[in-house]
């Protein structure tokens, strides 16, 4: 009974999702050469819910694939690359979205992951689609700072549910996404 | 010779403004390696008839804490112990952006060292003494100029040549990624050029080397240094006007 109610509730809250998490691609700055990228490289596959990490060395962009069934920390996967001594210049959700619709503020959850759309106008969702993060840590300060002005939610500020959000549980991360 | 030596460092150097690598050879950049990493670095020197060798380990213990130690040897004849140093570095500042940096570290310094310390010896590493300093360094796409100044007091061992007091050690670093034009791989050679100014000043009087270097880096997990270092001016004790050749190989345990 008590988890046909969670259900119930995941549902009401979030409404029935139709999407799937495929990959992450990130950008690294702060680097140039091939033995930096090595070393953002082996911090990412040393994550214990990264299956595969596909660089591109000339763009220092790394493409992160994951282990089905575990849960994903794109806080981790940022400490990661500061790690290395760098930082997250861009992150780009690619979910396999089917016939999701979305539309600013809606608060979604996928693979263990809580999503709020910002800057995002009506839409309906197929196929393989990426999101762009725009949270403190995976856009540079400067965009960050746009972004913090844009967007009044306290949500944003302090990266977990909160009173603002419509759905989720206090304290739990929540990542802001835009198409 | 060290006036067309002096040219081509200022150029080079004005040359670099306008332009990546920042593993420098004679210098120390204000970024550390990756977190968890050691880092072991051993090197060759020769000058004239004298022959010396230097062993360096690195550790990351984060992003921010680099730590170091050194030990150095006289290798002209059978081997003989001349001294070690520890070094803390403290990352404080750290902009980045696509393929460019601003960071900015300060460190300091304690060495021991069993006979002479002199000019020559100090800018080897070979110090008895204790320092500080501030490292800033600017990475931007295939080119990094890095800047260090620092304060040292050096003590001399009774009897021995060696600088002593205060002793103001600087450098200028420029490096420049020559190869590979394009990255594909982790496993391409790449060749890095630099050109250092290294010097130190004590009792009103400065020593100044220019040290241009070739760097070889091998499957992004090592480097193969090929450097020189030429005194340009400066007649502090201890100090030589001979050239010193030097080699050094340096692994990164990922």
């Amino acid at each position: 009974m008590k988890q046909i109610l969670i259900l119930l509730a995941l549902f009401t809250t979030f409404g029935a999702v139709r999407a799937e998490l495929l990959s992450v691609t990130l950008r690294a700055d702060g680097l140039t050469c091939s033995m930096c990228s090595l070393s953002v490289h082996k911090a990412l596959a040393r994550l214990d819910f990264v299956a595969e990490v596909q660089p591109n060395i000339a763009d220092t962009t790394f493409t992160v694939k994951f282990r089905p069934g575990q849960p994903v920390s794109l806080d981790r996967v940022a400490a990661a690359v500061r790690d290395a001594g760098f930082s997250v210049g861009q992150l780009r959700l690619t979910f396999q979205f089917d016939h999701q619709q979305v539309r600013d503020d809606l608060h979604l959850a996928s693979g263990g992951l809580v999503l709020h759309f910002v800057s995002t106008g009506p839409r309906i969702l197929d196929g393989p689609v990426e999101l762009r993060l725009v949270d403190r840590g995976f856009v540079p300060d400067a965009e960050q700072k746009r972004w913090e002005s844009a967007i009044r939610h306290a949500c944003y500020r302090s990266g977990t549910v909160g009173e603002c959000c419509p759905a989720g549980a206090p304290g739990q991360r929540v990542y802001h996404v835009t198409l | 010779m060290r006036a067309l030596l002096a040219i081509a460092a200022v150029a080079w150097i004005l040359a670099g403004a306008a332009a990546a690598q920042e593993l420098y050879v004679q210098g120390e950049a204000a970024s550390n390696g990756p977190r968890g990493v050691w880092r072991l670095r051993a090197s060759a020197s020769f000058a004239g008839e004298d022959a010396a060798s230097s062993l360096k380990l690195y550790y990351s213990a984060t992003q921010d804490w680099q730590f170091s130690f050194a030990a150095h040897a006289d290798t002209a004849g059978d081997p003989a112990f001349r001294g070690g140093g520890f070094a803390a570095k403290y990352r404080f500042l750290s902009r980045d952006s696509h393929q460019n940096h601003f960071r900015a570290a300060v460190f300091a310094q304690a060495d021991a060292a069993t006979g002479d310390t002199g000019a020559d010896d100090f800018l080897m590493g070979v110090r008895r003494g204790g320092g500080a300093g501030l490292i800033g360094t600017w990475l931007s796409g295939r080119t990094a100029v890095s800047g260090t100044a620092g304060y040292y007091r050096a003590v001399r061992r009774d009897g021995r040549e060696g600088l002593e007091g205060n002793v103001l050690p600087f450098s200028v670093s420029v490096g420049r990624l020559l190869l590979p034009r394009e990255y594909r791989s982790y496993d391409q050679t790449n060749l890095n050029l630099y050109f250092e100014l290294v010097g130190v000043h004590a009792d009103g009087s400065t020593r100044l080397d220019l040290a241009p270097a070739l760097q070889f880096i091998v499957r992004s997990r090592s480097k193969i240094d090929l450097s020189v270092r030429a005194p340009l001016a400066g007649d502090l004790p201890g100090g030589t006007e001979r050239w010193v050749f030097q080699v050094a190989y340096e692994y990164y345990f990922f």
